[in-house]
């Protein structure tokens, strides 16, 4: 026999008149069996009932129907499409490579597009070839550039070294002459000095040797006296 | 001449041939809609884009006999979508059951409903299940669609879509009861 939930699937069946022959012999022996499953069946017929008096809605009139043009210019490319294209997917592949390829051509065309390939890389450019000097360098070429770099630069750097030298010593012999300047200025005062004190002091040598001279005639005479 | 040759005479060039499809379609495709939404503006945004949608797909379909669930599935898809991008149920719950309560105690009595208020309730008692089991309620109620075709409309197992439509019509029933709406109000008005 038929399990309860396989009789409720049934019972829809048979509400909605869609059961057959055999499924409505189960059912009725499902429903002898299980006394509940007819009550359900009442319910759901009394709903049933109740859902068919809803009246139906009408639409109002300003619903907007579709009216495809098919008869103007989109029909018009739909039937040009159907002869000019192939209908076999082989040839529409075909075809579709082979637009690919000439779209291609006519983009490098227009755009100027250059190709070029070393054994290292291969590179594209639009427009006009691009000058020499924007070409790739060897090695060997880095090198003499980078050693005239570096020569440049220590010729700059030793130019720059000699004359913040020379700047140096002229500084210093301008700092040596003042510092000359200074003492010589020093040792002529001195000399001055020195040679006023000497003249002071033999002023007062021959002032006190004439004194004594005096005293010592004084003495003479008052002893030959 | 039915839906599967207007659908090949159009697919050989005959641009009329869409046209009297979809005024076939419209008014089921609205009324599917306004059963789902309960609102005429939204009925027929969702039949407008139905029909533009079967115009633009209308390539895709395989078996031009099984029209019907495939149209079915674009307005049923439409109708879930613009449900979840808005985020939002038409009425809530909560709204719907006090609205109708007071319909029901205030009003006139349940057992003597008139046909327009007893189907405005029905509408609103649509509202509050579940939206899978309230688009195989309708399409099945009201659309009559087969089991089997809802299932191909829904892109769901049969068992699947019989099982929504038992809890449907058994959560349609708890509603009812909630409401006091009794099974005189049928018969009253059958008299």
């Amino acid at each position: 026999m038929i399990t309860k939930n396989e009789a409720r699937l049934l019972i829809l069946d048979l509400l909605y008149e869609e059961i057959d022959k055999k499924s409505k012999s189960e059912l009725e022996e499902a429903l002898n069996h299980y006394p509940e499953l007819r009550q359900e069946l009442r319910e759901l017929q009394e709903t049933k009932l109740l859902l068919g008096n809803m009246p139906a809605e009408q639409p109002e009139q300003n619903i907007l129907v579709i009216h495809p043009d098919r008869g103007g210019l989109q029909q018009w490319l739909n039937d040009l499409k159907k002869v000019l294209l192939p209908q076999s997917t082989l040839a529409r592949t075909t075809l579709g490579l082979a637009a690919v390829l000439i779209l291609a051509l006519m983009v490098t065309a227009v755009a100027s597009l250059h190709f070029q390939m070393s054994d290292a890389r291969w590179s594209v450019t639009i427009g006009s070839e691009p000058p020499a000097s924007q070409e790739g360098v060897d090695e060997e070429r880095v090198l003499e550039l980078l050693e005239l770099v570096f020569r440049e630069n220590i010729e700059v750097t030793a130019s720059l070294i000699g004359e913040s030298r020379a700047l140096q010593d002229e500084k210093l012999q301008e700092t040596a002459g003042s510092i000359y300047r200074y003492f010589e200025n020093r040792r002529q005062e001195d000399l001055i000095l020195i040679e006023e004190a000497l003249t002071q002091l033999e002023e007062e040598n021959t002032f006190r040797h004439l004194i004594t001279n005096e005293a010592l005639s004084d003495l003479y005479f008052t002893l030959q006296q | 001449m039915d839906d599967a040759q207007l659908i090949r005479q159009f697919r050989n060039g005959d641009p009329e041939s869409f046209n009297r499809l979809a005024n076939r379609w419209k008014d089921r495709i609205h009324r599917f809609a306004y059963r789902y939404f309960a609102d005429r503006d939204e009925a027929a945004e969702i039949t407008q884009k139905t029909l533009i949608n079967a115009y633009q797909k209308i390539d895709l379909l395989r078996d031009e006999g099984r029209f019907s669930p495939w149209i079915y599935r674009i307005a049923t898809n439409l109708c879930i979508d613009e449900t979840r991008k808005n985020g939002r149920k038409k009425t809530t719950p909560i709204d719907s059951l006090a609205d109708s309560e007071e319909a029901a105690e205030h009003g006139t009595p349940a057992t003597r409903l008139e046909q327009r208020e007893l189907g405005e309730l029905l509408q609103k008692a649509l509202l509050l299940i579940p939206e899978e089991q309230r688009a195989v309620i309708i399409l099945k109620e009201y659309e009559g669609l087969k089991f089997r075709e809802i299932a191909d409309a829904l892109d769901q197992p049969l068992n699947t879509v019989k099982s929504r439509m038992y809890y449907g019509l058994q959560a349609l029933r708890k509603v009812f009861q909630h409401w006091n709406i009794e099974m005189e109000a049928l018969y009253d008005n059958e008299k």
